[in-house]
């Protein structure tokens, strides 16, 4: 059952580096939408 | 309320109940009625999830805190995707293999009967009373701004969802979530886009956000650190993540939810893609807040955006003093509206000395409007000791009344309703499985036939329903709601991420020093609340910490040695 393949990609490990790696993405981007408009 | 705003409102509510009811059938045992028969695929349990976290209060409350605070609240949810990859590696293979109803029932298997029946009485008390308020939390809001009697709003709040999600179980649940997540987002995504169109029309959108940062409103990243401040990046992404852990990994509202999945694969998938929307979809959520104020700096805002509560004072000794005071404070409005406009004409034509000025003018005239709004919330508490002093989860609500065009105005107050309705059919879906499967057929009655147990499970949905409604007839004096569900569960939800932590990672650790460790855990974080030392989002923190470190501590006192191989 843990052995299940992801769809899209092929180990779960890049789903999960998929999902951190938004975040930080985010964080990024949202870093600069408050700098940009203070 | 116009004609056509009730019309719409019952016609979504009915069409909710009808299609609940509608996706009821079949039900012939405990399998189908609490798990679904397992068959979900990921996106109903996405939306299952999403909608069982996103309650009334998260669209009432969220705007209202952008319109205070500013955005900076979003990053409340950054530990939320790290802790749905920790929840992906761990729990959910576990919980799928063993076959678990509920996440307390996996504590037996690998702690004892008590450890599993303290859990899960954590988790009732807490739930119980954090779903009281959150049938209470949207009720009040209602009947103030409308005037509705507020016991028959606590009644249709938490009463309607009972028929579909009683008789239905957990598959009527979240299909209802998936349709009004629907219902949800059009509607705000309407009341945004309204919002925009009600500025001056020389405003645009981008003119708005210019505004509002330089009032501070979109202070999406805090980077200063600070133990009391409840929203910084450190708070959001360590806090955080240790409450959506606890949260998704251990309250069976939501462990429930992606239980339903047809496959480990589509449990995962589900959690993940919450990784992937649920920040974004609150940074928009928070922006509404934000271009709300800006529209406020355009056009008059109430001294207090609770009419029912100013229409109180009026009818005291104090109601020329508030008046007298809703007169200087709309006069410093009018100056807000020249200096806002000011504003705007500098930044359009890029003028930072003349931004500069315009900046701090409006910034002291906003200053001296907050000092008159304080001397009015203290007439009004003067005019009535038990008023809550706290609007913030007045103001979108009241933007909406005022403001929106016909049909609108009863989509976005049906919307409150279904968002309710999806956390509140989950929360009591959960209460039921709990009671059920953690305590009546672990200790009363063990022999029952699939027939008899899964008319308990009704019965019991039906009486934590009746519970929520008697907790939200007893709920008031809490503050900003939002924070009021969110401090509730952190005194409970970091002791039970402890417990679990302990059942999956140190595995020479047994039931009894666990059993202690959070009975002791437990007891030191309610101390730590009462003593106010820390936020409280550090409490889930705290909580897990204690029950960690306690466990292995008394665990070597202990002479009976943990049960070995039900997890890996």
């Amino acid at each position: 059952m843990q052995n299940e393949k992801p769809p899209l990609f092929p180990a779960w490990w890049m789903w999960y580096l998929l999902v951190i790696g938004f975040l930080a993405m985010l964080i990024i981007l949202f870093y600069s939408f408050t700098k940009t408009f203070e | 309320m116009s004609l056509l705003d009730w019309i719409i409102l019952i016609a979504t509510l009915a069409a909710i109940i009808l299609y609940g009811v509608w996706k009821s059938r079949g039900h012939k045992n405990i399998d189908g009625y609490f798990l679904g028969n397992q068959s979900m695929p990921w996106y109903i349990v996405l939306l299952s999830i999403v909608a069982t976290q996103a309650s009334a209060i998260t669209f009432l409350s969220a705007p209202g805190q952008a319109y205070t605070d500013g955005m900076r609240f979003v990053q409340y949810y950054f530990g939320l995707p790290l802790a749905m990859v920790v929840l992906c590696i761990t729990f959910v293979p576990i919980f799928h293999r063993l076959k678990v109803y509920t996440a307390y029932e996996f504590l037996e298997q690998r702690f004892d009967l008590k450890t599993r029946t303290f859990t899960a009485g954590l988790f009732l008390l807490q739930r119980a009373l954090s779903t009281g308020i959150s049938v209470y939390a949207p009720s009040i809001i209602l009947s103030s701004l409308l005037g509705w009697n507020i016991y028959w709003t606590n009644i249709v709040m938490g009463g309607l969802l009972i028929i579909y999600t009683m008789s239905g179980g957990t598959r009527a649940v979240s299909y209802t979530q998936t349709l009004q997540l629907a219902i949800i987002f059009t509607g705000m995504f309407l009341a945004g886009w309204m919002v925009v169109h009600l500025l001056p029309e020389n405003i645009s959108f981008s003119d708005a956000l210019h505004v509002s940062g330089k009032m501070d409103r979109l202070n999406v990243i805090v980077t200063s650190f600070d133990w009391q401040d409840k929203y910084n990046i450190w708070s959001g992404l360590i806090g955080g993540f240790f409450l959506a852990l606890s949260y998704f990994g251990t309250d069976q509202s939501q462990v429930g939810r992606y239980l339903t999945a047809r496959s480990v694969t589509e449990s995962r998938l589900g959690l993940l893609m919450n990784g992937l929307v649920k920040v974004p979809m609150q940074f928009f959520i928070l922006l509404i807040g934000a271009l709300v104020f800006v529209f406020y700096l355009y056009f008059r805002s109430p001294i207090f955006f609770n009419q029912a509560q100013l229409n109180k004072v009026y009818r005291t000794e104090h109601g020329a003093a508030l008046k007298a005071l809703e007169q200087q404070y709309g006069r410093l409005s009018d100056v807000k509206q020249q200096q806002v406009k000011a504003l705007a004409g500098a930044l359009e034509v890029k003028d930072e000395a003349a931004v500069q000025q315009a900046q701090a003018a409006l910034r002291q005239t906003e200053a001296n409007a907050a000092g008159v709004r304080e001397e009015a919330i203290k007439v009004i508490k003067q005019a009535d000791p038990a008023a809550d002093d706290n609007d913030t989860n007045y103001i979108f609500l009241h933007f909406v009344v005022h403001n929106l065009p016909k049909g609108l105005v009863g989509l976005l107050i049906a919307i409150i309703f279904l968002a309710s309705w999806g956390s509140i059919a989950a929360a009591l879906n959960s209460l039921a499985s709990t009671t059920v499967v953690d305590i009546y057929k672990r200790m009363v009655n063990k022999n029952g036939t699939e027939e008899h147990y899964l008319k308990v499970s009704r019965r019991w949905t039906l009486i934590w329903g009746l519970f929520c409604i008697g907790v939200a007839q007893f709920a008031s004096e809490l503050g900003s709601l939002i924070e009021a569900v969110n401090v509730l569960g952190s005194l409970f939800y970091g002791v039970i991420l402890g417990i679990f932590m302990v059942a999956f990672y140190i595995k020479r650790i047994g039931g009894h020093a666990t059993f202690w460790a959070a009975i002791i855990s437990e007891g030191l974080v309610i101390l730590v609340f009462i003593l106010d030392i820390v936020s409280f989002l550090w409490l889930n923190v705290i909580g897990c910490v204690l029950v960690v470190v306690l466990a292995a501590i008394i665990q070597l006192f202990v002479r009976s040695r943990p049960r070995a191989g039900t997890v890996q």
